[in-house]
């Protein structure tokens, strides 16, 4: 028995290095934003407390006690400070301008005229870390979307609901709103499987901002009988679930991206006698009707090579076992 | 099917909907909501596969429940329920409760069907068993037909899930959750067994194919626990990850329906173990510069019995190198993310990222059971380890408060290594740029363009294959893209997007397989609220998805045949929603057609040759939803609904195929999933 030898990746050892030397040699320095975060950015107006905003917006308040955001008892969240104005910032001039006027305050919305980044500061005041880890230079804060592009604050929030989540992200992604419906899909429609089960909208750690490190991570999660390690491997599919596989949706059978038998064909053109017959067998669709039929309807190559997977079977090799 | 018994609904909406009341005795003060839908609904006719992943496919009555609720109390006690198609296979049900800043726990039900086919047919007596066996005295040539009983490829999914978070007033948060997924039922799974003849009786001597039922009890047992650090400067998170699959069935053995008195064998999934450690975080370095990274090590084990070489060992059975594998890959990611703003206009963004997958699966000589006796062929295992390295840079500048234009740069190296590999090294150079424009109030623009160049180390193609074929993920490639797309508001209460987007890969030194593939698409929405209360949207959308591929017959560099691929995607929708007519009825409509058309087109390059077209593969899918609600009192309503679905296919690899159409394979005789649904529901929602 031996054991491959594999090289050591040497930038591995270099980027490991740099990342720990930044990691534990940087000391953290405080951040502003320029445009200021809220209840900071008019020094004139200062904060009035919750019962002038519930006297006249007590259809919101009692909504916001309804969700985490207005929950007094845990010192994280708006309501354990200034309340209302701990996002929209201080209200006295609103409240002297009988509420004519939100000079002072932020809103949240973008016929609003607030910037994208004073909005988002706000919000980014608290939610930093976990799941919010890789906001900064994520797809997302790249094409400048504020919170309030995706999510509510006073009412139900459509993005975290299930039903619903799918709906507002095809909003943007009209795309994969199509292919929810093509023959082959995961079970998206019925919301079975939401967007944010496999992608962080506020960055990922994997492509495509998935919630895994890679793309066969993000399908081991739920396909963990193809993680192997194999016997004998297919190192395509060791490699990337999607070269094979289209996620959002599919004209073809199981996901994929063609039909068999021409998407092995292109990897496999086997010239040697053997070999030849599964080229030259499936050019003409009367094949269909023949003995190399075998090789085009059913499932095609699988038909025979049952663990395109992998296989465990100690004769297994060509993944037929 | 399976309808949810009553009772448990009963039971548990009965459960939470007491919930509010009991808390409304405490002193202090509670807010509830709380929204339940009950109801019935009946399916017009069978339909099993619109039924696929809702449960919802046998013709007759079925009960309709939902629920939410929420309540929170003043000293941050709170409970949340959510159930969804609890009348159905398909039912989700998830509460969560605790002190809201403290420590909280949740628990969780989800079941999944999946309905593949109703229409298979098989000779085997126990489809759903690994050991198929073969009614006395079967012969394919006599009694196939007789012998063939029907059986449903589908299966159910079930997903349990507990978890607890522990919050102090420090920076410090646990979270730990644990769910068990299993997954039962009948698959399909092609086997190949030797007709005989010819020396001994490998696999590969006149080679008989079977398309059989697979059997599948897999259970997945994963625990994730993470510790959260979150400071305003510096924030980091610890994650542990781990993953343990199990399959109650090691193999399948199967009666060989061409050879009766022989029988065969190949391996299903093995267990296998995932464990992972993670650890990233976030450091603001300056009110300049954030800092983010992940350094995460993974190990994936699997060591699963092996079966023998032949099911019935012979007199030249030889031994096992090892009874199985003790197959281990290490999987390490280290990533290293920079954010600069050196000027208020400008953002720079570096990225270095490294993966490594490291197999230390030992490799062995094992026997091939191919054309000859046991013996006559060996072939070692080869596993697979690789390194990819990538650097992104990035810059946005905004130009002007209605401009910004962002330019990017990404070098990707793969280098594979396994024996004989086809290619050590892949590298790949991307430019990419998208400029921003709001050229309007009301107008937004967008165009985005990329170039990227993949090529690498020599190319070597593997004994036997054709020297000119080029696998597509390692061979090199031009890949360019460009869209664009508008968003138009020409007033408050009507919005127009459209957006199309091409993409062009060409493989220049492919000769053999994959030549071309490009992608146009375009998409137009419209929405249009002209009152409070009313909102209606419009969208299209188009996409091909083609490809070219070349090929040799004769095993010559020189392909003799060409095939093109277009598949071809409309989907088109329409919908309206009316709420509050005179203060008590909503109504609202939903329209979807969808059609897809995949197209092949084989050319015989050969002068004089003639080729028989394939027949398109094709798919309609109409969807038409209506429903309208009445409010009786402020906390109940009617709803009643229709739902129509008319799904249409033709699949030329499945239809108008009988077990026997074809010789030396045994097919499962199915046909594509059509169906014509008409549902009719209801229900009455109570909001307290």
């Amino acid at each position: 028995m031996t054991r491959p030898d594999h090289p050591k990746g040497k930038c591995c050892g270099a980027v490991i290095a740099a990342w720990l030397l930044l990691f534990i040699g940087t000391q953290p320095v405080s951040v502003a934003d320029d445009t200021g975060a809220a209840g900071q950015s008019v020094e004139a107006a200062e904060f009035m407390g919750m019962d002038i905003c519930e006297a006249c917006h007590e259809d919101i308040t009692i909504g916001m006690r309804m969700n985490p955001h207005g929950q007094a008892a845990d010192s994280r969240t708006p309501f354990a400070g200034e309340g209302c104005e701990t996002c929209h910032g201080p209200g006295s001039l609103h409240v002297e301008a009988d509420g004519e006027s939100a000079a002072g305050m932020l809103g949240f919305n973008a016929d609003k005229g607030e910037s994208t980044q004073r909005q988002n500061t706000a919000c980014s005041a608290c939610h930093q870390g976990g799941s919010f880890l890789h906001w900064p230079a994520s797809a997302h804060e790249h094409d400048d979307m504020a919170c309030s592009s995706c999510h509510r604050v006073h009412t139900p929030d459509p993005v975290l609901e299930r039903t619903t989540q799918a709906e507002a992200c095809y909003q943007c992604h009209t795309s994969i709103r199509a292919q929810s419906y093509q023959a082959s899909t995961h079970p998206i429609r019925e919301h079975k499987l939401v967007c944010s089960d496999c992608h962080n909208a506020h960055g990922g750690m994997g492509p495509a901002q998935l919630r895994q490190l890679s793309i066969n991570e993000n399908c081991y999660a739920c396909h963990a009988e193809t993680r192997g390690p194999f016997l004998w491997e297919h190192y395509p599919v060791t490699e990337d679930c999607s070269l094979c596989h289209r996620v959002h949706g599919s004209n073809h059978p199981a996901l994929l991206t063609q039909q068999g038998p021409q998407l092995c064909q292109l990897c496999h053109q086997d010239i040697r006698a053997q070999g030849r017959r599964h080229v030259s067998r499936f050019l003409d669709f009367d094949d269909a009707d023949a003995a190399r039929g075998r090789f085009i309807v059913g499932l095609n190559c699988m038909n025979c090579h049952s663990q395109v997977h992998g296989s465990n079977h100690p004769s297994g090799a060509y993944l037929l076992r | 099917m399976k309808r949810n018994p009553p009772l448990l609904i009963a039971l548990t909406l009965c459960c939470i909907g007491t919930a509010p009341g009991a808390m409304a005795q405490d002193k202090l003060q509670t807010y509830t909501s709380e929204t339940q839908e009950l109801g019935v609904g009946y399916l017009s006719d069978d339909a099993y596969r619109f039924g696929r992943y809702n449960g919802l496919q046998d013709e007759g009555y079925y009960i309709i429940g939902d629920i939410t609720a929420t309540g929170y109390r003043e000293d941050g006690f709170y409970w949340r329920a959510r159930g969804t198609n609890l009348g159905l296979d398909s039912r989700y049900l998830r509460l969560d409760g605790g002190f809201q800043g403290s420590h909280s726990y949740f628990i969780e039900y989800d079941e999944l069907p999946n309905n593949d086919s109703d229409s298979a047919r098989t000779p085997f007596q126990d489809p759903g068993s690994a050991n198929l066996t073969l009614p006395a005295g079967f012969d394919i040539t006599q009694n196939l037909n007789t012998a063939l009983h029907s059986f449903d490829i589908e299966t159910d999914r079930t997903r349990l899930g507990l978890g607890a978070s522990f919050t102090t007033r420090s920076p410090w948060t646990m979270d730990i959750s644990y769910h068990r997924d299993s997954k039962q039922g009948t698959g399909r799974i092609g086997g190949a067994s030797s007709g005989g003849g010819g020396p001994g009786s490998g696999l590969l001597a006149n080679t008989n194919a079977t398309l059989m039922p697979e059997p599948i009890n897999y259970e997945t047992n994963l625990v994730d626990a993470t510790l959260h650090y979150v400071k305003d400067k510096a924030q980091f998170d610890l994650a542990y990850h781990l993953s343990l699959f199990e399959n109650d069935d090691r193999a399948l053995s199967w009666q060989d329906p061409f050879r009766p008195t022989s029988f065969n064998s190949q391996a299903l999934a093995p267990d296998n173990e995932f464990h992972r450690l993670t650890l990233s975080g976030g450091y603001l370095l300056s009110d300049k510069h954030r800092l983010t990274g992940v350094l995460s090590v993974g190990r994936m084990t699997q060591n699963e019995r092996f079966e023998p070489y032949a099911f019935v060992p012979g007199p030249g059975a030889a031994a096992l190198p090892r009874n199985s594998l003790d197959g281990e890959v290490w999987l390490t990611t280290a990533h290293l993310k920079l954010l600069s703003r050196p000027m208020r206009k400008l953002r720079l963004d570096a990225a270095v990222r490294y993966d490594e997958r490291n197999s230390d699966t030992p490799v062995d000589t094992y026997e091939f059971v191919g054309r000859g006796p046991i013996g006559t062929q060996t072939v070692e295992n080869n596993p697979l380890s690789y390194q990819q390295s990538q650097v992104d840079l990035g810059a946005n500048y905004r130009i002007n408060s209605s401009m910004s234009l962002r330019g990017g740069y990404k070098f990707k190296r793969m280098s594979r290594d396994y024996r004989n590999e086809e290619r050590k090294r892949t590298d790949e150079n991307t430019l990419s740029a998208k400029w921003k424009l709001q050229a309007h109030a009301t107008v937004d623009l967008a165009l985005h363009a990329e170039a990227g160049r993949r090529d690498g180390s020599n190319y070597r193609a593997p004994v036997g294959e054709n020297p000119a074929l080029r696998k597509y993920y390692l061979a090199d490639r031009d890949r360019a893209r460009v869209g664009a797309s508008v968003d138009y508001l020409p007033s408050e209460t009507l919005s127009i997007s459209a957006a199309a987007d091409y993409t062009r890969d060409d493989y220049d030194n492919s000769d053999i397989g994959l030549t071309e593939a490009t992608q146009p698409s375009y998409r137009l929405d419209l929405a249009y609220h002209p009152r409070e209360n009313t909102s209606t949207y419009a969208y299209y959308s188009h996409e091909n998805i083609r490809s070219e591929q070349a090929g040799s017959e004769a095993g010559t560099t020189s392909p003799d045949w060409r095939a093109d691929f277009d598949d071809a995607v409309d989907s088109f929708g329409v919908g309206a929603r009316i709420s509050e007519i005179r203060g008590k009825w909503d109504i609202g409509a939903d329209l979807v057609y969808t059609t897809a058309n995949g197209d092949i087109d084989m050319k015989n390059l050969v002068p004089g040759g003639a080729v028989t077209p394939y027949p398109d593969l094709k798919t309609t899918l109409t969807s038409l939803k209506l429903w309208t609600l009445y409010r009786v009192r402020k906390d109940v309503a009617f709803r009643v609904s229709y739902w129509y679905e008319d799904y249409e296919a033709d699949n030329w690899a499945l239809d108008d195929l009988q077990v026997d159409s074809v010789p030396n394979l045994l097919l499962l005789g199915e046909d594509t999933q059509d169906y014509d649904a008409h549902v009719v529901t209801l229900s009455t929602i109570f909001q307290f």
